[in-house]
């Protein structure tokens, strides 16, 4: 059995809204319903889904950012929601994120020393002078800037390389896990590539551990090992990458997939174009949460909800005709 | 912004001053507001050490004399020269200004940012607290604190600090809440920072072009209620000098000599037109979105 290095069990988050009349009862938003996923050491788990789904809301859970309303979160084997204030922080070095805005992510007024430092000196107060220094220059290094690039500030630099030193601000304190959520969604397709590959070095050379958040299948496809796609909340389906692409059971992954658009001829596509928009985030509605715009939908589908099952080794969907 | 890089105009958000002053000088506004300004502290400076006349000898023969060779904007209705006194009344104006921006914008800083980053009930307590103040006119809280602790300077410059403490509350919270919801703050939570530290290292260094801002537009505001108050009597006492009591005393003689009740006037005028000048000036040079489009 392989070490676990993330592993969420029935993780939800609801977010009350603020009511819009005094006398109504304000409304919910399900933002996370019940999510169960894990990686193992040195694998990287892509979460592919359309915006809404929960994606950002899983990342920040995951990160402690937020507290969920119900379920747990553990990284390394220790429940985070079980740590005092302190033991969190010092655990927060094992967990790192990557933001999806390099133009937002970094403080405008903090030179790159400061940004890449900064994990360091929160987690490691006792590593100063010319150690930490050390540090930050081997995190620059690692993704590709030079030792003149450390007295700049961030608009100095390209889109790519902001991306690139908020890489080295995650790297600084060498961690097991890596939250990415979108790490390159804001960037130049050029540049995806590069930062991509810079992430797939760094997962050879340090072994980290990705759960790479995207829309973005091609992104997903390039990058993770695992794929887990989720539909409001809720994981649908999880799988490896390869039988993901090659045999999607759940009838969202057929559509997402299908609507990757491909160089080329080949094979013929059949388009099934999903129906509606993405359905209703406050009410929890009884039976499966996509019936409303599946294309195989059936009377049952409306009644019953399906459970996330084993539809092959390492294969689970939830749908009843998976 | 390719060329932000070469170009240290196109500087990009939030960077470091990088021509500055050379901005700073193209700009027309802060130029005319800025030497306006400047023209009001050089005369408290240079009344402190000389004035033409003394701003407080009465000689009642000289009274209400027009502009002459001697008495440059003329005398008063006790034969005081109104020069010197516009002069020594820049004193009051600044002292009452600046103790009353500094006091309200320390506690209103303090507490705006204290409300950013516990969010909560204690938000919701200093808010409130600052609605309250705000549900009264200024001249008003002013006049009822006075009324309460008795009429004099010192409490003027108190009853306009404490009316500052929530401007500056409401709006530190206001950009420090938006401040909070940036990504790199999300970043500095990742890497283990405390509300504290947050609040001192991101959200007060990227909130201070607005408190200068705010502050330069109370000061304004503070010199104007202090005349206000000392016209109505309860600001700075004879034989301190002014501008807002030279005024209401000039009220008497307008018919007889309407220069008086201008020079005071004009003194007000151009010192508040300064700030606000030199305040939105500043604004411009300091939002780096605005520097990049000059």
């Amino acid at each position: 059995m392989t070490e676990m290095v993330l592993r969420t069990e029935g993780l939800t988050r609801h977010y009350q809204l603020p009511r819009e009349s005094l006398f109504q009862t304000p409304e919910v938003v399900y933002a996370l319903n019940g999510v169960d996923l894990q990686i193992q050491r040195g694998r990287s788990l892509g979460i592919v889904g359309e915006s809404g789904c929960g994606k950002s809301t899983l990342a920040r859970l995951v990160m402690a950012l937020e507290t969920p309303t119900d379920g747990r979160v553990e990284v390394l084997g220790r429940d985070l929601a079980s740590l005092t204030a302190g033991q969190l922080r010092d655990a927060r070095r094992h967990f790192q994120m990557v933001f999806q805005d390099p133009y937002g992510s970094l403080d405008p007024r903090h030179t790159v020393r400061r940004i890449v430092g900064e994990t360091l000196d929160a987690l490691e107060p006792e590593t100063k002078g010319a150690a930490r220094e050390e540090r930050v220059l081997r995190a620059l290094e690692a993704v590709g800037l030079r030792r003149n690039d450390l007295g700049k500030y961030p608009h100095e630099f390209s889109g790519g390389q902001r991306q690139r030193i908020a890489i080295a601000r995650a790297l600084v304190t060498q961690p097991e896990l890596m939250v990415a959520d979108e790490p390159v969604s804001a960037l130049d397709v050029s540049v995806q590539a590069q930062v991509l590959n810079l992430m797939q070095d760094l997962q050879r050379e340090h072994g980290v551990t990705y759960m790479l958040i995207s829309h973005d299948l091609g992104v997903v496809d390039y990058v993770c090992d695992e794929v887990a796609v989720m539909y409001l909340g809720r994981v649908v389906e999880q799988t490896t990458r390869e039988r993901l692409f090659e045999a999607p059971a759940h009838p969202y992954t057929k559509a997402l997939l299908e609507a990757v658009p491909r160089v080329g001829g080949g094979r013929r596509r059949r388009r099934s174009v999903l129906q509606g928009g993405v359905g209703s985030q406050t009410h929890e509605a009884a039976g499966c949460p996509f019936a409303d715009r599946c294309p195989v939908a059936e009377l049952t589908c409306r009644e019953q909800s399906p459970v996330l099952r084993e539809i092959a080794p390492s294969h689970m969907a939830s749908c009843h005709f998976a | 912004m390719s060329t932000a890089a070469t170009d240290p105009d196109l500087a990009g958000d939030g960077a470091p001053p990088q021509g500055f002053i050379r901005r700073a000088m193209r700009h027309r506004a802060f130029v005319i507001g800025f030497a306006l300004t400047g023209g009001m502290v050089l005369s408290a400076l240079v009344s402190l050490l000389w004035t033409p006349h003394s701003p407080t000898e009465i000689i009642i023969a000289n009274r209400l004399k027009p502009p002459t060779a001697v008495h440059w904007l003329g005398t008063d209705q006790f034969g005081r020269d109104i020069l010197s006194m516009i002069m020594a009344g820049a004193q009051t104006s600044i002292v009452v200004g600046l103790i009353a921006v500094s006091l309200g914008g320390i506690f209103g800083l303090a507490l705006g940012l204290w409300a950013a980053a516990r969010r909560g009930w204690t938000e919701d307590l200093i808010m409130r607290l600052s609605d309250l103040t705000f549900a009264f006119p200024v001249i008003l809280i002013a006049i009822l604190l006075t009324a309460g602790w008795g009429p004099g300077i010192t409490n003027a410059i108190l009853a306009l600090g404490v009316i500052n403490i929530p401007i500056f509350a409401r709006l530190v919270r206001g950009t420090g809440i938006a401040m909070w919801e940036r990504e790199f703050v999300q970043a500095a939570r990742s890497a283990g920072k405390g509300r504290v530290r947050i609040t001192f290292e991101h959200i007060l260094p990227n909130i201070t072009s607005v408190v200068v801002v705010q502050a330069t537009i109370s000061f304004a505001i503070a010199i104007l209620a202090e005349a206000a108050l000392s016209y109505l009597g309860v600001g700075s006492q004879p034989p301190d000098p002014s501008w807002g009591r030279m005024l209401s005393e000039s009220q008497n003689f307008i018919f007889l000599s309407p220069l008086i009740a201008v020079w005071p006037g004009l003194a007000i005028v151009l010192s508040v037109l300064g700030l606000n000048l030199m305040g939105d000036g500043l604004r411009d040079l300091l939002d780096p979105r605005l520097a990049r489009q000059r």
